[in-house]
C-alpha cells in the first residue's frame, strides 16, 4: 500500500449522487425562506404589530368595543350554524357515496367540489340573485315579509355555501378507504343502522370530521367576500368579524381594524397548529392526500 | 360522463345489506340542490334577461374589459411566480433539513386559515409607500400597493399553497433509483433535474399552478384593500360585481359572474385532463 | 477493467453495512455477490457505482483510485433491481439517455446516437419496441431496456442488482442464460448481486459469499459448494442438516458415529457442528450400526423422494433425500424406526461456528 487515501475525510468530500452542493442547497432554502416571510411571515406578524402599535390599553378598549362584540357574537352564531349544517351533510354525502354504489355517483362528489371553485362574490351574488329585492323569489319574499338579503339568513345561507364541501371531501375518501367490511358485520350481527354508525363508523372518521370541521369552522369564521355581497353592512346587526375590520378600516381606526384582525389571526393560528397536531399525530387516520 | 356509465347491472343502485341510503342519499341530494344546484342555476340564468347583445354589451364595457383583463393577468402572472417560488419552497421543506422546517410547513397553509379581509389590510400596510416593505422600493420608484402590482402580490399570497401541497407528495413519493440511475449514466444534477425530476412533477406543478390561478382570479378580500381600486387600472372584476350589485344591475353582475364561472370550470376541466394525461405511463 | 476493492467499511447512522471488505474482480469475470438480506452486498455494489461513498478503504479501478469520483464519472454500468426506467420517455429515449446527457464536445451526433439504440435494442431484442413507453412492457422486457441503457455508455464495468429479482420464475431462467452470453460476447467486467443461491452458481464464474457486512469465502461455484469455507457459507449453499459433534484430531464424532474430518488434524476433543446435506444421509434399515431415527414425514414428488426424520436422541428434525426406485425407498414408511448414516460430513469447531 503505497498511498494511505481513503478516510473519513474522503467520504465528505464527495457528493451523494442524489442531492445538490451544499451552495446550492443553501441558495435554495435562503430563497425559498425569504419567499415565506414576504409573502406569509410578515404579514402575519404585522397584523399583531399594527393592533398593538397604541399600546395595549388602546388595543383593549377597541376590541372591548360594543359593535366588536356584536360582531364577535354574530360570527360566532353563524358558524355555529353553518357548521353544524355542513356536519351532517357531510356524513350523509360520505355514508350514501362510500358505502353504496349506485348510478350517477362519481358526478355527486364532483359536484360537491363545486362551491371551492367558485369566486367568493359570486357565492354571494347567487343568493342575491335569488333572494335580492330584483331576485326569483325577491317579490314573492317581500309579500310574506320574509328578510333573506341583508339579514343573518343571508350571512348563513353564503357561509354554508363557501364551507359546503370541507367536511364531505375530508369524509368520503376516508369513509371510502375504510369499506363497508365492519358495517356490514355489526348489521349481520343484528345491530341497528343508527348503533352501527355510531360505535363502528363514527369512531373511525371521528379525526377525519374534526380535521374536516376545523377547516370548515376557520373558513366560516373568516369569509369575507359572500357574506360582503349578501350582508348590507348593517352595524350591530349584519356585521361579522371580518365586514368589522373591513368598515373600522375604511374609516381609517386603524389600530381597531388590526384589534380585530388579530383576534382573527389568532383564530388561524390556532387552526394551524390544531391541523399540523392533527396531521402529525393522526396523519394514518385521516384522508390520504387530504392535507390540506 | 363516466359515471352515469357505471354499468349497475339493472337499476340504479347495486343491493346492499346497509340500511340508509335512500335518507343520507336523498338528503345529500336535496341539500346540494338547495344550497348549491339552484342558486347558480339563477345565475347562469340570469344574464339571459339581457339578451346576447345586452350580454356582449355589458362585457364589451371598458372598465368591464379592463377589470378582466386585470383580474386574469395578475391572476395568471401570480400563479407563474407561485409556480417558480412554491416549486422551491416545496423541494426545500421535502428534500433539506433545516431549523424550524416543521413550522414552516405549517406555515404554508396560512393563506388558507387566514380571513380575506386579514390578510388584505395587512399586506396593504406593509407594502405601502410607508410599510415595512413598500418603503424599501419607493426609493426605487417603485410603488406596490393601489397599483396593479398591489393585486399581484394579493394573489401571490392566496395563491402559494395550492402550488406547494400539490408538490409536496409527489416530491415525496419520487424514486430515488430513478434520479440515481440518471446519474449513473453520466447526467449531471442540472441534467437530471430537467430531463428526469421536472418531467415527473410537472402534473403536479401544472395542477397546482391551475389550482393558484383559478383561486385568484376570483379573490376578493385580500385584493380589494391594496389594489387601490382605480377604475380602468386596478379594478378587479369581482369588486366590479360588487359595484354592479350595489346599483341594482342584478343582470350585469350575474353576466360577469358567468364569465368567471366558466373560465373556473375551464380551469377545472384542464386539471382533469392534465391529470388523466399524467397518469398515462402509470405502470398499472 | 479490473475492480480492486480494499478494507472497505461502510455504516449508517452508527450502524455497520460493510465492515473491511476485501474484494477484485479482473477483466472478463462475472462475480456473484450472494448473501441474505441485510448482508451487505447491495452496499458494496452502491459503492462500487459510486452511489455511496466508503467511510474508508481503498477502491480501485484499473489500479487507479476512483473513492473520490461521483457515479457520474465512473463509466459504470448500473441496472437496478426495480429497473429504475424514466416513465416519461420511450425505449429508445430510456436507452439514448446516457449519450444524449454527455458534455456537448463529446456528445455523438444524433444520427449516430440514433444507430447506436437501435444497435443496443437489437442486441437486446427489442428492436421493434422502441417507440413504447416502459409501462407498456412486460417485466422482462423492461429488464432489458434498463440493460440497454446501462450498456449505451459503454461502461467498462457493469453492476446488477438482484438483476432478475423481480421477474418470474420462467423468464429468470431465460433471461439468466441471455446475460451470461451477453457478457462473453461483450467482454464486460460484471458483478452482481443476488440472494439466490441457484442464480450465483449457475451464472458467475467466482461466487463472493456475504455476511453481516463481510465476505465470508470468495472462490468458484465448485470451491465454494464443495469445499464451505466456514459454516455460514455450507448452510447457506444449499440445505443442510446440523448435527452437534466433537473434533478430534481429524476425525469428527457424531453419536455413534466416527467421521473423517481431515480439516481439522490439530483439534483435540473440541466441540462443534457437523453439516450434512440431505443427499449424504444414507438410511438404513433399524438393525444396522448409526444413528437412530423415526420417519415422520415423506414427500414423494419432485426428482427425489424426501424424507423428514427425527432423531430418537435428541428429537432433532433432519431431512433425507433418497433417490426414486433406490433400496433405501423399501425402508421408509411413516413411523418406521431406520438407522442413519453418512458418507460426506464437514464438520466447523464451535468458535467458527459463532
Amino acid at each position: 500500500m503505497e498511498t494511505q487515501t481513503a478516510g473519513p475525510a474522503t467520504a465528505a468530500k464527495v457528493r451523494r449522487a442524489t442531492t445538490e452542493s451544499p451552495l446550492v442547497r443553501w441558495a435554495l432554502i435562503a430563497t425559498g425562506m425569504l419567499f415565506i416571510a414576504l409573502v406569509l411571515v410578515l404579514p402575519l406578524i404585522s397584523v399583531f404589530m399594527e393592533a398593538l402599535s397604541g399600546g395595549f390599553a388602546t388595543f383593549f378598549q377597541a376590541v372591548g368595543n360594543a359593535d366588536t362584540w356584536q360582531a364577535v357574537r354574530l360570527t360566532l352564531l353563524v358558524a355555529a350554524i353553518a357548521v353544524p349544517l355542513n356536519v351532517v351533510f357531510g356524513l350523509a354525502a360520505a355514508w350514501a357515496v362510500a358505502k353504496f354504489d349506485f348510478r350517477g355517483k362519481s358526478l355527486l362528489v364532483t359536484l360537491i367540489d363545486l362551491p371551492f371553485s367558485v369566486s367568493p362574490v359570486i357565492s354571494g351574488l347567487i343568493y342575491v340573485l335569488l333572494y335580492g329585492a330584483n331576485g326569483w323569489f325577491g317579490p314573492a319574499l317581500k309579500e310574506l315579509d320574509i328578510k333573506i338579503i341583508f339579514n343573518v339568513t343571508g350571512l348563513v345561507l353564503a357561509t354554508v355555501f363557501v364551507t359546503f364541501p370541507f367536511v364531505a371531501r375530508e369524509l368520503i375518501p376516508l369513509m371510502q378507504e375504510q369499506g363497508r367490511d365492519e358495517e356490514e358485520a355489526a348489521i349481520s350481527l343484528g345491530a341497528s343502522g343508527w348503533r352501527t354508525f355510531w360505535y363502528v363508523t363514527l369512531p373511525n372518521v371521528a379525526w377525519g370530521l374534526l380535521y374536516g370541521v376545523l377547516l370548515c369552522n376557520a373558513r366560516a369564521m373568516g369569509e369575507f367576500g359572500a357574506v360582503s355581497v349578501v350582508s348590507g353592512h348593517i352595524r350591530g346587526l349584519t356585521n361579522t368579524m371580518p365586514l368589522h375590520v373591513e368598515i373600522l378600516y375604511n374609516e381609517y381606526d386603524f389600530v381597531g381594524a388590526f384589534a380585530v384582525a388579530s383576534l382573527l389571526a389568532g383564530l388561524a393560528i390556532v387552526t394551524l397548529v390544531a391541523k399540523s397536531l392533527l396531521e402529525w399525530r393522526y396523519g394514518d387516520r385521516l384522508a390520504g392526500g387530504r392535507k390540506h | 360522463m363516466t359515471a352515469l356509465a357505471t354499468s349497475l347491472s339493472g337499476g340504479f343502485k347495486r343491493p346492499s345489506v346497509l340500511p340508509g341510503f335512500g335518507l343520507t342519499l336523498g338528503f345529500a341530494v336535496a341539500y346540494l340542490s338547495i344550497i348549491v344546484l339552484l342558486p347558480l342555476s339563477a345565475l347562469v340564468l340570469r344574464p339571459a334577461t339581457l339578451g346576447i347583445s345586452g350580454f356582449l354589451g355589458v362585457l364589451m364595457d371598458s372598465r368591464v374589459l379592463a377589470a378582466l383583463r386585470l383580474s386574469f393577468g395578475a391572476a395568471f402572472i401570480a400563479a407563474v411566480v407561485n409556480a417558480f417560488f412554491g416549486l422551491i419552497v416545496a423541494w426545500v421543506l421535502v428534500r433539506y433539513d433545516f431549523p424550524f422546517k416543521r413550522i414552516v410547513d405549517a406555515l404554508v397553509d396560512l393563506p388558507f386559515a387566514l380571513p380575506t379581509a386579514v390578510a388584505g389590510i395587512s399586506l396593504a400596510t406593509i407594502y405601502a409607500p410607508n410599510g415595512w416593505v413598500g418603503s424599501l422600493f419607493k426609493p426605487l420608484g417603485i410603488e406596490i400597493a393601489f397599483t396593479p402590482l398591489g393585486v399581484l402580490v394579493a394573489l401571490i399570497f392566496i395563491g402559494l399553497p395550492f402550488v406547494v401541497r400539490s408538490l409536496q407528495p409527489v416530491l415525496q413519493d419520487l424514486d430515488k433509483e430513478v434520479e440515481e440511475a440518471a446519474v449513473s449514466l453520466g447526467a449531471s444534477r442540472w441534467q437530471t433535474f430537467r430531463l428526469v425530476i421536472l418531467p415527473a412533477i410537472l402534473p403536479a406543478l401544472l395542477t397546482g399552478f391551475a389550482l393558484a390561478f383559478a383561486r385568484a382570479v376570483g379573490e376578493y378580500g385580500s385584493v380589494i384593500f391594496i389594489a387601490g381600486n382605480m377604475p380602468l387600472v386596478s379594478e378587479i372584476a369581482p369588486l366590479l360585481i360588487v359595484i354592479k350589485l350595489e346599483q341594482f344591475d342584478y343582470a350585469g353582475a350575474a353576466a360577469i359572474g358567468v364569465i368567471m364561472l366558466a373560465a373556473s370550470f375551464l380551469i377545472l376541466l384542464l386539471i382533469n385532463l392534465v391529470q388523466r394525461w399524467s397518469r398515462r405511463h402509470e405502470e398499472h | 477493467m479490473t475492480i480492486t476493492a480494499d478494507g472497505i467499511y461502510k455504516s449508517f447512522n452508527g450502524f455497520p453495512a460493510l465492515r473491511g471488505v476485501n474484494l477484485s474482480a479482473s477483466r472478463g469475470e462475472f462475480v456473484a455477490l450472494l448473501g441474505p438480506s441485510g448482508s451487505g452486498k447491495t452496499t458494496l455494489l452502491r459503492i462500487l457505482a459510486g452511489l455511496e461513498f466508503a467511510d474508508s478503504g481503498r477502491l480501485l479501478f484499473n489500479g487507479r483510485d476512483v473513492a473520490s469520483q461521483g457515479a457520474g464519472e465512473r463509466n459504470v454500468g448500473f441496472v437496478f433491481q426495480h429497473y429504475a426506467l424514466f416513465k416519461h420517455m420511450t425505449v429508445a429515449e430510456n436507452v439514448s439517455f446516457g449519450l444524449r446527457v454527455k458534455p456537448r464536445d463529446k456528445r455523438p451526433p444524433k444520427a449516430v446516437i440514433d444507430k447506436q439504440v437501435n444497435e443496443l435494442l437489437r442486441l437486446v431484442q427489442l428492436d421493434r419496441l422502441g417507440d413504447r413507453y416502459p409501462s407498456q412492457l412486460s417485466g422482462g422486457q423492461r429488464q432489458r431496456v434498463a440493460l440497454a441503457r446501462a450498456l449505451a455508455i459503454q461502461p467498462a464495468v457493469l453492476l446488477l442488482d438482484e438483476p432478475f429479482g423481480a421477474l418470474d420464475a420462467k423468464v429468470r431462467k431465460e433471461l439468466r442464460r441471455w446475460l451470461r452470453r451477453l457478457h462473453d460476447d461483450m467482454q464486460l467486467t460484471s458483478l452482481f448481486v443476488t440472494h439466490d443461491q441457484e442464480e450465483a452458481l449457475e451464472l458467475a464464474d467466482r461466487i463472493a459469499v456475504m455476511s453481516d457486512g463481510r465476505i465470508e469465502q470468495i472462490g468458484t461455484p465448485a470451491e465454494v459448494y464443495q469445499r464451505p469455507a466456514t459454516a455460514f457459507v455450507y448452510e447457506f449453499l444449499g440445505n443442510a442438516n446440523r448435527l452437534p459433534c466433537r473434533i478430534d484430531r481429524g476425525r469428527a464424532m457424531v453419536g455413534s458415529l466416527v467421521l473423517p474430518a481431515p480439516e481439522h488434524p490439530e483439534l483435540r476433543d473440541a466441540t462443534g457442528v457437523a453439516f450434512v446435506r440431505p443427499h449424504d444421509l444414507i438410511i438404513g434399515d433399524a438393525r444396522a450400526e448409526g444413528l437412530e431415527a423415526r420417519v415422520r414425514q415423506i414427500f414423494v414428488a419432485g426428482p427425489a423422494i424426501r424424507v423428514e426424520l427425527a432423531l430418537l436422541a435428541n428429537g432433532e428434525m433432519l431431512e433425507a433425500e433418497v433417490p426414486h426406485g433406490s433400496p433405501a425407498g423399501e425402508l421408509i414408511a411413516p413411523d418406521k424406526l431406520v438407522t442413519l448414516t453418512m458418507t460426506k460430513i464437514r464438520a466447523f469447531p464451535d468458535a467458527a461456528t459463532a
